[in-house]
């Protein structure tokens, strides 16, 4: 188990150093792009302001060697300098970052809680009313556009409910106030981002143990005498949860990303909103640090959904097939 | 079975959690029933609406979310009455005087005006903050590189201005301390509305020391751009916590009125829908009022009496603003420096329907870029600023695109923090009517702004608001050729003189002539095309009181008071 979670870890190095080379390309020799113009966002380039670019950045040298050099700034932390604003970019990633990863931690919660539970509440009780109620329930949560969920529960929890109870009872709208806000803020933003990923979440979950359900060794285990309890939690769960697993890796990789129409229809200043501003304005810098960011933070969810089937299939585990 | 409960007391369990959520918070509205107390009463914070600011930076405040905050923090020489903006009233200046043709200005300066920090207001601070504004080299504070003020033409006439944008000089020669609190400024040639050029929130004074060194907030050196220092009744309590709000509470040194206000907290918005929805659950003191909402929001709240003062159940406040709409047209673009592309566009636009479908009927179509209420409005004074789609196809015949052939897809920018959307979706509708294809380009307002710095549009939006009462103000920074605010580049030097021309006459009437003449000279090429005239669709909530936002656009934070216990 330790060998196969340290080989995990060593396979990062490589992954790490393909992933920023790729990103480092793309930065800089994107075909029809202008590394310079990149560098100075809207501005127009005078032939003094570009030799003074290139010589600043020493966009001359050839592209290892800058690549070496990006690598070094990397490991100290420095993402270079915001051109709209002249602020940091790792500052910026700061401030901001901590907002995103918080919403997408309570994302997943809910998603993991809800998606997994009414999968299997649904898997068990095929056919009854409650799977019926949970595939309708899904079925309408994949299809809602993710900003009208949003306003309609700002307008249920923030302003219907507070009139109906005289303001004794209600969720606040928007993430506007505060450094970190308290966590009655991260309620409507948070069941608004994972809408759709628990309906795929609460399927996935749902066939996955129907399939597993259906297998020769869960009726030899009945046949052995285990108790329902017992065969669920040690059996069908273990390897009906695989792909659940592997689909709430991928999708909180994509929710650490940002989520644009989310914050900005609930005001939260995360990443999303930041990185949507900056290409909008043409600065580089700033979009490319949060990218880098954002690519670590997606690296290590795969390692963590990696390491967990490890936990999961003991042929993972020990290491190629067994029969 | 059991496993199954296992499960559903889970579900159960975590939606109890999440009904839970919201018994904890006490209530912050209450009705609105109880004694209605009429006497203004100290204390309680107001928050109030804003779209991310480019600046807060007076030395480069260019728009009008940032100028909110401005205005907060500073009082500058005069100011013009919230009700009347054509009269004009002492602020940090006591009194002052033009000489016999109105060429050096003298003012006084009230040496009670004091910054937040305590140090005396002097005239060497105001000559500091003008030299800022005007040196094309000026140093913005955040990002330590050179970031030219787009707003130095306020100052075009002082003696000395064009040596500074030249840079043969560093100083601006007219501007004089007789003594400490005496400010002498003498101008290139008469202007007779220079007093009225000074109130603009920009011209405020700054402190060299604080702008040089920053200042400092718990320890750290925060930069002056994002923590700016002031004379007027409000004071930064921390530094601006950008895309999310900047506080400020009341300054103790003010020269002036205390206000009642303990603070006003600036809430900053991405998107004024989710402003408004935010207002209607009672957790926002002022905003813009959503699309489509105004009569439905006058029903709720009441409808101010005079249009711009707000108190409990007058709240939605649709007074006209000395505001202009329009679409700007970028004629150094190979397309659009044809004049007649530019009359077919105008001639297009049907601004009666941009009224009645997104503003409810509250507002007026445009007629020219001179609203109503500023001295010396005429009515139809640009003649193509109407609809007339006959006229607008021939116009198109004439400009060689007959029924928009030859012409590529225009690109249509705007900011997409400003709701402009629906009136963009009939802009590209009006055109398609006559065979021009537009597509849809938008940014936040910075990052809008910026674009249109460099150029880098075919068709786009604006909206002027007068910066002093006068039709000077819609004339100079607009469409003269050196100023920064003329983002359309509409070149024209004879009208540049004329303008210049016409400030030099003392006498009102015939000033107002000349302008008015200037006026029609503009509009007969159409460089842009003037939608519609403003009013406010803004509402106060129902704990504010004997609040003012002013035809000028300007919130008058120093008389509003919150009714005590809500």
């Amino acid at each position: 188990m330790l060998k196969y979670i340290i080989k995990r870890i060593l396979q990062f190095i490589p992954v790490f150093f393909g992933v920023t080379l790729i990103l480092f390309l793309v930065a800089n020799y994107m075909p029809g792009s202008d590394p310079v113009q990149m560098k100075v966002g809207e501005k127009h380039v005078t032939p003094e302001l570009r030799k003074q670019i290139e010589q600043d950045y020493g966009l001359n040298r050839p592209w290892y060697i800058q690549y070496g050099d990006y690598l070094a700034k990397l490991t100290k932390g420095d993402l270079g300098v915001s051109i709209s604003t002249g602020r940091k970019v790792s500052d910026i990633i700061l401030e901001k970052y901590p907002f995103t990863l918080n919403l997408a931690l309570v994302a997943i919660a809910i998603e993991i809680v809800i998606g997994i539970c009414a999968g299997v509440i649904s898997a068990l009780k095929q056919r009854t009313f409650l799977d019926v109620l949970v595939t309708l329930a899904t079925s309408i949560s994949v299809s809602l556009p993710v900003f009208w969920l949003g306003l309609l529960l700002q307008y249920f929890f923030g302003i219907f409910l507070k009139q109906q109870t005289g303001g004794a009872f209600y969720l606040p709208i928007s993430g506007a106030s505060g450094v970190l806000p308290s966590w009655e803020y991260y309620v409507l933003p948070g069941i608004t981002l994972a809408a759709v990923s628990t309906a795929y979440g609460a399927r996935i979950m749902r066939s996955q143990l129907i399939e597993v359900m259906g297998m020769d060794y869960i009726r030899t285990a009945k046949a052995k005498g285990l108790s329902g309890r017992q065969i669920l939690f040690h059996h069908e769960m273990k390897n009906a949860l695989i792909p659940v697993v592997t689909f709430i890796g991928l999708d909180f990789g994509a929710m650490l990303a940002g989520a644009v129409l989310t914050e900005t229809v609930f005001n939260w200043p995360g990443i999303g909103f930041t990185i949507y501003r900056a290409i909008m304005a043409r600065d580089f810098q700033v979009v490319i640090g949060c990218v880098t960011v954002i690519l670590f933070a997606v690296m290590i969810i795969n390692l963590l959904v990696d390491i967990s089937y490890a936990f999961l299939d003991p042929r993972i585990r020990f290491g190629g097939s067994e029969e | 079975m059991r496993k199954r409960n296992v499960f559903l007391i889970l579900a159960i369990a975590v939606v109890m959690v999440f009904s839970l959520a919201g018994c904890g918070k006490k209530a912050t509205t209450g009705s609105t029933s109880g004694n209605a107390t009429t006497t203004p009463v100290k204390g309680g914070t107001m928050s109030f609406y804003i779209g991310e600011p480019a600046y807060i930076d007076p030395y480069n405040c260019q728009e009008t979310e940032g100028m909110q905050v401005v205005q907060a923090l500073y009082d500058s020489l005069t100011t013009v009455d919230d009700l009347n903006p054509s009269k004009l009233l002492p602020a940090a200046a006591s009194s002052w005087s033009p000489n016999a043709d109105a060429t050096v200005w003298t003012f006084k300066l009230n040496p009670k005006d004091k910054f937040s920090d305590g140090t005396n207001v002097t005239a060497k601070d105001f000559i500091y903050s003008w030299n800022r504004i005007a040196n094309p080299n000026t140093k913005n504070t955040l990002t330590g590189k050179s970031d030219p003020s787009v707003i130095s033409y306020h100052l075009g006439f002082i003696k000395g201005y064009d040596a500074v944008q030249t840079g043969k000089a560093k100083e601006l020669s007219g501007l004089k301390a007789v003594d400490d609190y005496t400010l002498q400024v003498s101008l290139s040639q008469p202007f007779a509305d220079f007093a009225y050029v000074v109130m603009h929130p920009s011209l405020g004074p700054t402190p060299q020391k604080a702008v040089e060194d920053g200042v400092t907030y718990n320890g750290k050196n925060v930069a002056f751009g994002d923590m700016p220092v002031g004379n007027g009744p409000f004071k930064m309590s921390e530094p601006w916590k950008h895309d999310q709000y900047i506080k400020t509470v009341r300054s103790d040194t003010y020269y002036g009125t205390a206000a009642y206000l303990d603070g006003v907290n600036f809430q900053i918005f991405k998107d004024p829908e989710t402003a408004y929805t935010e207002f209607e659950a009672g957790n926002l003191d002022f905003t813009q009022i959503g699309a489509g909402k105004i009569k439905d929001a006058q029903s709720k709240y009441g409808t101010s009496k005079n249009g711009y003062t707000a108190s409990p159940n007058e709240q939605v406040m649709l007074g006209a603003e000395t505001s202009v709409y329009y679409l700007l047209m970028n004629n150094e673009n190979k397309y659009l420096k044809n004049e007649k592309l530019r009359k077919a566009i105008t001639l297009a636009i049907n601004r009666q329907a941009i009224c009645d479908i997104v503003f409810e009927g509250t507002r007026l179509p445009a007629d020219g870029i001179v609203p109503p209420g500023i001295a010396g409005y005429e009515k139809g004074t640009w003649a193509d600023s109407k609809y007339d789609i006959a006229a607008a196809k021939q116009a198109l015949i004439d400009a060689g695109y007959p029924g928009g052939k030859g012409l590529p897809t225009l690109k249509l920018s705007f900011n997409s923090d400003g709701g402009h959307e629906k009136i963009m979706e009939l802009v590209q509708a009006d055109l398609k009517a006559i065979g021009i294809k537009t597509t849809f380009d938008s940014a936040d307002f910075p990052t809008y702004l910026k674009q249109l710095d460099a150029k880098n549009y075919d068709l786009g939006r604006l909206g002027w608001v007068a910066d002093y009462p006068i039709e000077y103000n819609f004339l100079y920074p607009i469409f003269n050729s050196k100023s920064g605010d003329n983002k359309a580049y509409y070149k024209n030097t004879s009208v540049d003189t004329a303008i210049a021309e016409a400030e030099k006459t003392t006498d009102d009437a015939a000033r107002l002539t000349k302008l008015q003449a200037i006026n029609k000279t503009i509009g007969s090429t159409n460089p842009v095309a003037p939608i519609m005239f403003y009013k406010h669709h803004h509402v106060a909530s129902a704990r504010i009181n004997d609040f003012t936002f002013s035809a000028m656009y300007l919130a008058n934070f120093s008389k509003v008071w919150i009714t005590p216990g809500k």
